[in-house]
């Protein structure tokens, strides 16, 4: 025991010498630490999933919310959303279509190019626009029976 | 003694008349409001819901939330690009997402990854590129396709995140 205690003494001796070494040139030296953070722009954007009409939406607009949340974009940057039809607004499938027009907060959107419904400004943390989908079929459809759809890309940009 | 039974047989005759009237009087009443409430409930539900959000449909559908990238960053000649491709949380119980990478390389559109159905609330942290890259920045599309997570994974509407590659 007394063995021990004598070996813990000359450990905890040593090692307070050890921490109390000066070493004379650290006083005289200099450096520097470059800190840097990098934050990249990001953003989330919620687009309409899918779009059903049945026979009870001929005469009723259906009515959809895009929007853009948590946005950070870089200094005088804005963030740009636009939108294009597969089929040119369109639902088809292998026997024929049925039309449907596409207003984005009123505004008509047309051709199968990309159309811009949304920009989000510098600053601006989020942004949304309303999308309002109608189909063109009035009365009973002349055509076939079965499954008619369109896809809808939406493209995101900051410029 | 017996006109006094008689009157009070006559009351009690009385008495259960009043109970037996009032009793139906009740059971009527409580027909006539519940069928009411039930009407009321019929038009609430089929014709006079007011949407969420003051949105003009009576189809409840949640958006699918697709992330914003806009820049990324590989060693030239290296074929492996860390991403931060992720599916948002709040896409949980409805939708898996989907990545490509294309990249513009010397005018053409190739595409450089193809990512597999990736759940609500995990990511992809590093990818192996189909092809290296050169120094330099490129133009490059993230496809985002959402499929929903039912028996078919039917494919929804989708998006095209624009960004740089940036070879370095």
């Amino acid at each position: 025991m007394k063995l021990l205690k004598a070996a813990m003494a000359l450990i905890m001796a040593a090692a307070l010498t050890q921490s109390g070494v000066i070493d004379e040139n650290d006083s005289e030296s200099s450096g520097s630490v470059s800190v840097g953070y990098s934050v990249s722009a990001s953003y989330e954007v919620t687009i309409p999933a899918n779009v059903e009409f049945t026979d009870a939406d001929k005469n009723t607009a259906i009515e959809r919310p895009l929007q853009a949340n948590n946005v950070l974009l870089e200094e005088g940057k804005h963030l740009n959303i636009y939108v294009k039809s597969q089929n040119g607004f369109r639902m088809v499938n292998n026997e024929g279509y049925i039309e449907y027009t596409l207003h984005a907060n009123g505004s008509l959107i047309s051709g199968t190019d990309n159309v811009k419904i949304l920009t989000v400004s510098p600053g601006d943390k989020s942004g949304w626009v309303l999308l309002s989908f109608t189909s063109a079929l009035s009365g009973d459809y002349s055509g076939f029976a079965g499954n008619y759809s369109d896809t809808l890309t939406f493209t995101v940009e900051m410029v | 003694m017996n006109v006094e039974n008689k009157e009070k047989k006559k009351k009690t005759i009385f008495v259960i008349l009043v109970i037996a009237v009032g009793f139906l009087v009740g059971i009527a009443i409580g027909y006539f409001a519940a069928h009411k409430a039930s009407v009321k409930t019929e038009g609430g539900i089929g014709f006079t819901v007011v949407p969420e959000n003051n949105l003009n449909n009576t189809h409840t559908e949640k958006g699918v939330t697709v992330p914003g990238i806009t820049s990324l960053s590989v060693k030239a000649g290296s074929d492996r690009l860390v991403t931060g491709f992720y599916n948002p949380v709040e896409n949980k119980d409805e939708y898996y997402l989907t990545f490509q990478l294309w990249a513009e390389i010397n005018g053409k559109n190739e595409l450089l990854y193809s990512s597999a159905l990736v759940e609500p609330g995990n990511s992809i942290y590093e990818i192996k590129l189909n092809k290296t890259l050169e120094k330099g920045t490129y133009n490059a599309v993230i496809h985002i396709q959402p499929y929903r997570m039912n028996k078919d994974l039917t494919p929804t509407n989708n998006a095209d995140i624009k960004a740089v590659i940036k070879a370095v």
